[in-house]
């Protein structure tokens, strides 16, 4: 065999490996919140490419402990803003590297049978019992809940009602259980078809409070990963996108898109 | 280390919880525990399996039946709305009620086994001599079983200072009224407040060995005299 050949042979074999290679595994932190709708996104994702994903679950706090910590994570899907800024900020990586992939929405949102027929900001500020929001220090669905409160001059009265579910699942489930009146949910877990009956519910306007964003980013370990790479770049695609919005969250505006797209 | 006054808040919540709930508990394991230690009933063992499940359900569990339990629809929850007009859940009452539940074994198992190795004879020669049986039992099982108090209350309390799952399914967190001290480490955790957390657990460490340290040292007196 001619030098050449084997040197062909060589890069075949190489490459064929490569090939075997590309069929990789992303592990995707994603915050409770946006799990479901990842769960969807990663079948599709898996139907379209060879790659794998594995989901793990958590509240973005804890998600973001054990990025740092080291865990195996490939791509972080927060809740909010601050934690993937803070990832990078410690693997001295530009900003820029983080994206918007979903924006939330608060929902006020009952199953109580006394809210029945009632208006469901005036049920809010009229019942007697508990009212259920996501810790506003932890959850970034609390937060905007108390700045709708603030905003609408109802935090400082309606204050000792308040219960706080460690994240915005436990808020619902508060709610869901009966043991809150009503809750300042996200939209996006109202497509949940177990819950019981809804007895009403409103829209909180979304000029009075800070939006929702909910950013991404590939870890620095997840940039050894090509799929990591490719599979965030899958969720910022029109694909993808419609899924997000299918599944009650709104979409950041991007410049490939006509404004108001998403909006 | 300086603490804050919001900081030794959910700290002494916890001991005002561990302290309501051994007293209670001290009240109901007591009997329980002599009348486990005593019969000869064939349904002492299905007592005995229904005192120690809180050992084995993870507080996931426990706290899970509690919501619906004390919640507005629930069979205890549904009966003190009517009474008082708002849930048992996110309430000090209900972390009471639902401590309880928690700590029950705790409080039930060191006394039933300081009741059994005193045994029926002790009570039933001052039964003979003419105490009533209440008294009997009184002032002759319960100086007995000093050791086994002091294990169940120290249990007890230790063990409801150390809540966590079943406090944060039931309490909804709120400040001065269920925000225990295990909530608010778990809170600065989640909040990358770590400074905080580490003084708060640090303070929770020192208390618990303080807390275990004296129940030894006093039970050695005691089984020393």
């Amino acid at each position: 065999m001619s030098r050449f050949f084997r040197a062909v042979l060589a890069v075949v074999i190489v490459a064929g490996c490569a090939g075997q290679a590309l069929a990789a595994t992303v592990t995707v932190a994603v915050a409770s919140n946006f799990a479901d709708t990842a769960e969807t996104l990663g079948r599709e994702y898996e139907r379209t490419t060879q790659h794998e994903v594995v989901l793990v679950r958590g509240s973005s706090g804890k998600l973001f402990a054990q990025i740092v910590n080291g865990a195996p994570i490939d791509v972080f899907l927060s809740a909010d803003r601050e934690r993937p800024l803070e990832v990078l900020q410690r693997e001295n990586r530009d900003p820029r590297n983080a994206f918007v992939y979903a924006i939330g929405e608060l929902v006020i949102w009952s199953s109580d049978p006394a809210a029945d027929g009632i208006d469901c900001s005036r049920f809010l500020q009229t019942t007697k019992r508990k009212i259920a929001l996501a810790n506003p220090r932890l959850a970034p669905y609390g937060r905007a809940a108390q700045q709708f409160l603030e905003q609408a001059s109802l935090w400082e009265r309606l204050e000792p009602q308040l219960v706080y579910g460690e994240n915005i699942a436990q808020a619902l489930q508060f709610v869901a259980s009966g043991n809150a009146a009503v809750g300042l949910v996200a939209r996006s877990q109202l497509e949940n078809a177990d819950l019981p009956v809804t007895t009403c519910r409103v829209d909180v306007p979304l000029f009075t409070h800070a939006p929702i964003e909910q950013v991404g980013l590939v870890t620095g370990r997840g940039l050894d990963n090509p799929a990591a790479t490719d599979f965030a770049a899958f969720i910022q695609s029109e694909a993808a996108r419609n899924l997000i919005r299918a599944s009650g969250y709104r979409v950041p505006a991007r410049d490939a898109f006509v404004a108001g797209d998403g909006q | 280390m300086n603490f804050s006054a919001g900081e030794l808040g959910p700290l002494w919540l916890s001991v005002q919880l561990g302290a309501v709930t051994t007293v209670l508990l001290l009240l109901i394991a007591t009997p329980l525990a002599w009348w486990l230690a005593t019969t000869r009933s064939p349904v002492k063992p299905v007592m005995q399996a229904i005192v120690a499940l809180p050992i084995v359900l993870p507080p996931t569990v426990l706290g899970f039946y509690l919501l619906i339990l004390l919640g507005p629809y629930g069979a205890v929850g549904s009966w003190w709305v009517q009474a008082s007009g708002d849930t048992l859940t996110f309430s000090f009452l209900g972390l009471v009620i639902a401590s309880c539940v928690y700590s029950l074994p705790f409080a039930v198992q060191p006394l039933a086994a300081a009741f059994e190795s005193i045994g029926r004879q002790p009570v039933e020669a001052a039964r003979t001599l003419g105490a009533s049986r209440f008294n009997a039992f009184l002032s002759v099982a319960v100086p007995m079983a000093a050791p086994g108090f002091l294990g169940a209350s120290v249990l007890s309390f230790a063990h409801t200072l150390g809540e966590f799952g079943v406090v944060l399914m039931v309490g909804g967190n709120i400040p001065g009224e269920t925000r225990v001290i295990s909530i608010a480490i778990f809170d600065h955790v989640e909040a990358l407040d770590y400074a905080s957390a580490h003084r708060l657990s640090a303070l929770l460490l020192v208390f618990a060995f303080v807390v275990l340290l004296l129940m030894f040292v006093v039970n050695r007196r005691m089984t020393r005299v």
